[in-house]
């Protein structure tokens, strides 16, 4: 199932549960002596007004429908719903009393002792939250997310086999998640069966190959078992995801407190579960709660739009860039203003207006001179452009804050090659390979330079060989096969430079590649009259306009729609 | 060369003053977790202000709630004046942004700048010691006044005087120290200025075994006050942003040139790797190998371990390893580390303070540097759930033979009833004592170890050294906006120890030296020199080996850090003896 779909599918069973209800509930009236503790109010004077105001009202629930002597389960409702919103908030303290209300009045109610679990978890009081999960568990058996997270916490303890048996139990319910199958599998790898643990994270990420954090315990497994070669192609899929349980309870939770940032964390895990639709609800809902006038509001603002670019309405996209550029403060930095003017500046980008690209990402660099994307964005769109010289300082810029950014050492280099500066361009090239020996594109550049700079002094063919012969252990291209011809013309073997030419000639006509195939044929002829190469791209070559592919008229489009 | 310098009272002696956990009566396991009795002393008491260490940190807080005033100080051991016994150098904060210190919420208690405090410890006729510091900065001439964050300490130019290299907000010092009680600031002769670097933890390494100490520097995010980023809860509170609100900065590696200058070796020596927030920095040899390699943790992001290629680069092979991420497959906030054998099976394991809705995690080397995320079989993991640790260091409390572990505890979010009751710095936790059971598992002992274990700080940086040079290890803690605690060991000498000094054929401390102690009963035991480790904190180089009930000479082997191997034998136990690397094989 996709991510999109397993939203949808959380959010079916939401609807299905009912807003607060639970089959479970039961009323328990006749129980004796109950004991109701004091419940309070936390420090409400530095939050929002509106998170006040539901805090307060939450709370004036619960002594109310203590006071009118209502039904326990009604009292039960309020006690607890005053305890999620809590929760949510992070008042643990002031939440707890409110949960052991509400499961006094209603011990059949598996909510309460759940979400007592998931408390006790977050304070780190680890026997009272399995506890309070195997509560919960009894009063619901058959609860995914309840047996999920208790046979987290055995994990957690170093019990795997209460853990495994839990997971086991989960794994029999529909539907099949990626939760119950990687925990299977980390019960397993926590008993060192790595066979076991190889085989049922590779069935979770088989199931959902976007839980890429898997991709490490996998590997450890398979390091277990010896296969190295094996680990480490998994471990380069890793990412740092976070594998989400289905969890409706959870959800309500989350739900019930409303304010800006709730509303930003709520969308920001819709846009990592690839849900654009309910990440642009969520940012919309947050939006209403803020003022353009804060950080917080214009961060909202700016991740709206980057939602609604993301599900195809780049005119609204670029609506919402264009107002948190114009909320930007006049002065200092900004984050969500750099972002807001960086997107701008791409969407100019791929539209082929470089000039106001340059503009866009020069105000992103402006609000955040560390943007490390503005800087390459500026670098590139400087370098299409002609202002190649000035394209330098962004370059450089990147490399200063993040010395191993092979992209930003490329784009320098081949500037500085765009101006002939070949000397200067071999001795940064050099540097860059010793600093990056894992970058093709920089040891390919180097050679091509050391093979037909036109200065004399520069030019090293039988390096340049050295080079290339490492670099076709690899993958073989039409780049390295030209760089190739270059190289052996520049020791004097001309008719094997031809040879490999013409062959990299037929490749690039087959692919269309037009431009490149005229530089090749008079390269080609130049090896034919037993002559080397002495340009190592040719200035009109498309090394020289980087940047993203144009979509001509796309910022035009977007905007005769918003005139409209 | 065997040097005896300072003779501690014998076990004998104090079974009957102390604890029950006498003398020869505790084997190493469970039943030596043996709670004192009621009229036995604190296991750990705080002496700071008492012995003279009165200093109150400053994190120029005005409201703002600017990032960097949750994440220092750290502190620092060193003997800078070669008489026997550490001293102490301690980190300050300074105004942030642009208000004056007049809008400070909490004004400063003393003079803004580092100080550094000497140990004038007395030995006493009985064998007692009498524990009294005195500030010396004015006369030391230390004159460093930048937003500090942490202290690495190491002799950089071999002249048999430790040097101080110390990181700040923006940009490090590197402190020559003169050898006569004064400091001269060579930062820029000796090119560590780290420009721009917002330097947490470092460490002095001589990675390329020629005998001159090389530097890594940890640093974290590329911050500016003007690019502060202003963070809300979720009701809408201003707090503390997370870390990735900023990018990370690239860590540097300086090249000890042996001049008195050094050169930045990052891009070409550090291949590989990504860069992170780096917090914790130690050196140690991984692998097995015989070179020190470096592992360092990174906030939020998968931490590195840069396995030395014995040729002047290094491979951060920390995925493979195991050591990057958790079990889980998630990166952690990994603030404070530290590496040791808990196991005491001859290599270097892992621990590593995380945030609090995480645990503090334990990777075991299985062998060869191969590692597995142990947190939940050792016992380690849930009692960390409720704390954000940073400072920390495997030592033997107790001297049973088995490292333990303590975490310096402080919040990075605020805490209910703290902001409930209106603290203005409502990030204050307790800090920890695990017991090593000696059977793979740990137990948090911190409700025994006595008052110090119950105050509420902002704990931050910790470092670990034996002060009182009584046998046993103690412990120096740098807080948040608080005060400077000092907690003194007063169990640990109860049972057997050997402290080693291991000094190289360069005249200086030989950090990255390993250790093999082999006595009469019980496991060899493999220790190793370090002064880094922890969080932005400076340990006391020497080593200090629990023995347990082991009561007669021990055999050292020595494994110098530019690969030579030695071995000493009957080193007296229950005193301090310095081991010197011979010159000639």
């Amino acid at each position: 199932m996709s991510a999109g779909r397993r939203g949808v599918a959380v959010l079916v069973m939401l609807i299905a549960s009912g807003i607060g209800a639970c089959s479970n509930t039961t009323s328990s009236s006749s129980t004796p002596a109950k004991q109701i503790r004091e419940i309070s109010l936390p420090d409400l004077s530095r939050m929002d007004t509106p998170v006040q105001e539901q805090i307060r009202q939450r709370y004036n629930a619960a002594i109310e429908a203590r006071k009118r002597v209502a039904g326990d389960v009604d009292a039960s409702n309020a006690y607890g719903q005053y305890g999620m919103m809590l929760q949510a908030a992070e008042y643990y303290d002031a939440a707890e009393p409110a949960y052991l209300n509400a499961q006094t009045l209603a011990p059949g109610d598996l909510r309460w002792p759940y979400y007592l679990g998931h408390l006790y978890k977050s304070t780190g009081q680890t026997a009272k939250a399995i506890e309070s999960f195997s509560r919960s568990l009894e009063l619901g058996p058959n609860e995914i997310a309840t047996l999920i997270w208790l046979g987290r916490m055995y994990l957690e303890q170093g019990e795997p086999e209460k853990a495994e048996a839990l997971f086991v139990r989960a794994s029999a319910l529909p539907p099949k998640n990626i939760a119950v199958l990687s925990g299977l599998g980390q019960a397993a790898l926590a008993r060192r069966d790595y066979q076991r643990a190889s085989t049922l994270l590779e069935e979770a990420l088989a199931f959902d190959p976007s839980a890429l954090s898997v991709h490490s315990p996998l590997a450890m497994a398979y390091r277990g078992l010896g296969d190295t070669a094996k680990a480490e192609a998994h471990l380069k899929e890793w990412r740092n995801t976070e594998v989400l349980v289905p969890d409706r309870l959870r959800m309500e939770l989350d739900l019930s407190l409303e304010s800006g940032l709730s509303y930003e964390l709520r969308g920001v895990r819709a846009l990592e579960a690839q849900d654009w639709n309910a990440a642009e609800g969520f940012f919309r809902k947050g939006v209403a709660m803020t003022t353009g006038g804060t950080a917080l509001g214009r961060s909202l603002r700016h991740k709206l739009g980057t939602a609604l670019f993301l599900r195809g309405d780049i005119k609204g996209a670029m609506a919402r860039f264009e107002e948190v550029a114009k909320l930007a403060p006049p002065e200092g930095l900004d984050e969500s203003s750099a972002k807001a003017y960086y997107s701008l500046g791409v969407v100019m980008a791929s539209s082929g207006r470089n000039r106001e690209a340059i503009e866009r990402f020069q105000s992103s660099v402006r609000y955040n001179p560390t943007y490390v994307e503005a800087l390459m964005g500026l670098g590139d769109a400087l370098r299409r452009g002609g202002r190649v010289e000035e394209s330098l300082k962004s370059y450089g810029e990147v490399v200063r804050i993040n010395p191993r950014a092979a992209e930003a050492r490329f784009g320098y280099a081949i500037a500085l090659i765009r101006l002939h500066r070949y000397r200067e361009a071999r001795d940064w090239l050099a540097d860059a390979t010793r600093a990056l020996p894992e970058s093709r594109e920089l040891s390919l550049a180097l050679a091509r330079v050391l093979a037909a700079a036109p200065d004399d002094g520069v030019r090293d063919g039988t390096r340049a060989m050295a080079i290339v012969e490492e670099l076709f252990k690899g993958t073989k291209t039409t780049a390295l096969g030209e760089t190739l011809a270059m190289a052996l013309a520049e020791v004097g073997q001309y008719s094997e430079a031809a040879n490999i030419q013409r062959g990299v000639l037929d490749a690039a006509r087959r692919a269309a590649m037009h431009t490149e195939a005229r530089e090749m044929a008079a390269n080609l002829r130049l090896y034919e009259r037993g002559q080397p190469c002495r340009r190592p791209w040719a200035d009109d070559d498309p090394i020289h306009s980087p940047g993203p592919p144009v979509v001509p008229g796309l910022a035009a489009a977007a905007e005769r729609r918003q005139a409209q | 060369m065997i040097t005896t310098y300072a003779h501690v009272r014998k076990c004998a002696l104090m079974a009957i003053a102390l604890l029950s956990v006498a003398c020869g009566g505790a084997s190493s396991g469970s039943d030596s977790t043996e709670k004192p009795r009621a009229s036995a002393p604190d296991w750990f008491t705080e002496r700071a202000k008492e012995s003279g260490i009165v200093f109150t940190h400053f994190n120029g807080m005005s409201g703002e709630q600017y990032y960097p005033e949750i994440m220092a100080p750290g502190v620092g051991l060193l003997d800078y004046d070669n008489d026997g016994d550490l001293d102490v150098y301690l980190i300050q904060g300074a105004m942030l942004g642009s208000k004056t210190v007049k809008d400070a919420v909490y004004p400063p208690q003393g003079p803004l700048g580092d100080r550094l405090y000497r140990n004038d410890l007395v030995v006493n006729a009985d064998g007692t010691r009498t524990l009294r510091f005195t500030d010396v900065t004015a006369a030391s001439k230390i004159d460093v006044t930048s937003y500090g964050m942490g202290v690495a300490v190491g002799d950089a130019d071999n002249d048999g005087f430790v040097d101080i290299y110390r990181t700040s907000l923006s940009g490090a010092v590197l402190l020559h120290n003169n050898g006569d009680g004064t400091f001269t600031d060579v930062t820029a002769k000796s090119r560590v200025g780290n420009p721009g670097g917002w330097g947490v933890s470092a460490a002095f390494v001589d990675y390329d075994r020629d005998g001159w100490l090389d530097l890594y520097v940890g640093n974290y995010l590329l911050y500016t006050i003007a690019g502060d980023i202003d963070c809300l809860n979720v009701t809408g509170q201003h707090d503390y942003c997370p870390p990735n609100s900023y990018r990370a900065q690239a860590d540097r590696l300086y090249h000890n040139r042996g001049d008195g200058t050094f050169d930045d070796v990052t891009s070409r020596a550090l291949i590989g790797g990504r860069d992170g927030p780096a917090l914790g920095v130690s050196t140690a040899d991984f692998d097995g190998d015989g070179w020190i390699d470096i592992y360092v943790g990174n906030d939020g992001q998968p931490n590195q371990l840069w396995i030395n290629q014995k040729n002047g680069t290094f491979k951060d092979t920390a995925f493979l390893a195991g050591a990057a991420v958790n079990g889980q497959g998630n990166s952690e906030a990994s603030m404070g580390i530290d590496a040791g054998d808990f196991d005491n099976d001859g290599d270097e394991d892992l621990f590593v303070t995380n945030w609090l809705a995480q645990m503090n995690i334990l990777y075991v080397n299985m062998g060869g540097g191969v590692f597995e995320d142990r947190k939940a079989a050792s016992g380690l993991g849930p009692p960390s759930l409720a704390k954000t640790g940073f400072g920390t260091a495997w030592f033997d409390y107790d001297n049973d033979s088995w490292l333990d572990l303590f975490t310096a505890n402080g919040s990075v979010s605020i805490v209910e009833a703290q902001a409930r009751a209106k603290d203005p710095f409502p990030l204050k936790m307790s800090n920890q004592l695990y017991h090593n059971l000696g059977n793979g598992r740990f137990e948090d002992v911190s409700a025994r170890a006595g008052a110090a274990f119950t105050l509420l700080e902002v704990n931050r940086g910790a470092a670990f050294g034996d002060i009182d040079n009584d046998g046993d290890v103690d412990v120096l803690v740098g807080t948040a906006s608080g005060p400077t605690r000092l907690l003194i060991n007063n169990v640990g000498n109860t049972q057997h120890w050997v402290g080693l000094r291991l000094v190289t054929a360069q005249k200086r401390d030989a950090l990255g030296a390993k250790v093999v102690v082999t006595r009469q009963s019980g496991p060899a035991l493999m220790r190793r020199a370090r002064a880094d480790g922890s969080y932005a904190s400076a340990n006391d180089p020497r080593v200090l080996v629990g023995l347990g009930a082991s009561a007669t000479p021990v055999n050292v082997q020595v494994m110098w850090p530019d690969g030579r191997t030695e071995e000493r034998s009957n080193v007296p136990i229950d005193r301090w003896t310095t081991l010197t690397e011979e010159t000639t094989k």
